[in-house]
């Protein structure tokens, strides 16, 4: 099995330079490994859609990562699945140039139109020790600092989902999923703890996609508990009062 | 000491809501006909048979009863609820009270087959409309009262007739109030298979006990309940 790293070791280990120290690192809810195609798709596809379909992929990997604990994308490393772990683990480091690396501007234009809002993210080049001309790349997705904040996809026309639908991207171990539909109803229901404008406006844009899915909920005017959880409740007092 | 009595109930809630035509009518309503007189595998297995009349309940939907032993009720939205006794009276194992006050072991036939049973009935109701559905069905499992005359309810790995029933090693007590959830998806109603969802339902409730899925009786230990395997017990 392979080794998992923290926060403060993947950082250190791009400081540093020393990229080998990534080899048999294995992908988990905070780290990801991904060659430099992933983050600049026009580089091996000419054809639209399986561009768009590329994009959609990096927007859901910086999805479900922000709506973790965030964490790191590192550029330049191939990771593949191997016979001790269904994890996959980094077997080689593909160092680039820096110029080669995507600015921060470039990956925000990219997955602007999947994910809303775009959450927090830096961009970096760092230089290999062995070699100052090439190095490996880092989105680093920052942990959100609004409570109860969530970041929706879209899925309009790209993406396993192909047709109006959205979704809350979440971090399972190493891979990515989709919260329970059930879970989303009650995401939407809740109202955010915070004054912040700019998440006022998500929760205006998460109405306007609640009135959507309301038409198949039949107690819209429930409170936060679900009609189920509600039912529970119900016949436990129903139970205990005809006990006495 | 307690004097609560244990009972299990199942909630399920169809994700949107299922639709009906004319519920609130009884002539001719195919649910109430449902409710009334439930398909069962056995004629005195524990399964939904009442022998009651439905009734509005509270204006919100149907119900049926059997003293304290089992109420089920279905609502507006295609909700089902039931909740049954878990002791000496219905679900539990022993012939007698003092024999269940003394070791409560819920039957292990008794409670897979209730709940396919409940599976089963809240099959037909969706099937019983006119329209396709599909969805998602919330599934909710509670046991309440479990801490029963001083001693906790316990659930058994063994099938009914084992000698060794009685067994520590065989027994696991089930948590005080203990609730679980799942859900399930729905694409096509030719193929909703009620086996496979009392398993899962069965799957939440042996693991408030503690029980791993691969040890539930009367199942294949895999996916599914194992119909025969009831249908074998005289």
């Amino acid at each position: 099995m392979g080794k998992s790293l923290t926060s403060i070791e993947t950082e250190g280990i791009l400081s540093s330079g020393k990229f080998d120290e990534f080899i048999d690192v294995e992908e988990s809810d905070i780290f990801e490994a991904k060659p430099l195609s992933f983050v600049v798709p026009a580089s091996i596809v000419t054809d639209s859609t399986d561009k768009a379909e590329k994009i959609w992929k990096l927007a859901r990997v910086i999805g479900n990562l922000a709506n973790s604990k965030g964490g790191h994308i590192i550029i330049g490393l191939d990771a593949q699945s191997t016979n001790k772990s269904l994890a996959e683990e980094v077997t080689g480091v593909v160092p680039f140039k820096e110029s080669e690396m995507p600015h921060l501007h470039h990956i925000e234009n990219m997955i602007e139109k999947h994910i809303f809002p775009v959450p927090k993210l830096e961009c970096r080049w760092y230089p290999s020790i062995a070699d100052q001309q090439k190095g490996l790349g880092a989105i680093h997705i920052l942990e959100s600092n609004v409570a109860n904040q969530r970041f929706l996809m879209m899925c309009d026309s790209v993406g396993e989902f192909k047709g109006k639908l959205f979704g809350i991207p979440i971090r399972k171990s190493d891979e990515g999923d989709w919260e329970d539909v059930s879970k989303l109803w009650e995401i939407m229901r809740k109202k955010p703890t915070t004054t912040d404008e700019s998440y006022n406006n998500i929760m205006t844009r998460l109405e306007e996609l609640t009135l959507v899915v309301e038409k198949g909920y039949p107690n819209k005017d429930q409170p936060q508990q679900s009609m189920i959880s509600q039912a529970l409740a119900a016949l436990k007092k129903e139970i205990a009062t005809n006990e006495q | 000491m307690s004097n609560k009595k244990p009972y299990l109930i199942l909630i399920a809630e169809p994700i949107p809501s299922l639709e009906f035509d004319k519920l609130f009518h009884r002539e001719g309503n195919p649910v109430v006909a449902l409710l009334e007189k439930p398909r069962s595998l056995r004629s005195m297995g524990w399964n939904m048979d009442t022998l009651d009349t439905a009734r509005i309940f509270e204006g919100k939907g149907w119900e049926v009863k059997n003293g304290d032993r089992k109420t089920i009720r279905l609502y507006s939205s295609g909700m089902l609820t039931a909740h049954a006794l878990l002791n000496s009276e219905f679900l539990g194992h022993g012939m007698s009270r003092d024999e269940f006050t003394e070791t409560p072991i819920v039957n292990p036939l008794a409670i897979v087959e209730y709940v396919y049973e409940y599976m089963k009935l809240f099959c037909d109701i969706i099937k019983s409309g006119s329209k396709e559905y599909s969805g998602i069905i919330g599934i909710r499992v509670a046991i309440v009262g479990s801490n029963t005359n001083g001693k906790k309810l316990q659930l058994s790995t063994g099938n009914v007739f084992d000698p060794f029933l009685h067994l520590e090693m065989n027994r696991q007590e089930i948590l005080e109030d203990y609730d679980g959830e799942t859900n399930i998806n729905i694409s096509d109603t030719a193929v909703i298979d009620p086996a496979k969802m009392a398993f899962q339902a069965l799957e939440l409730i042996y693991r408030g006990a503690g029980v791993t899925a691969d040890n539930i009786p009367y199942t294949n230990y895999v996916d599914t309940v194992d119909i025969d395997k009831i249908l074998k017990v005289k």
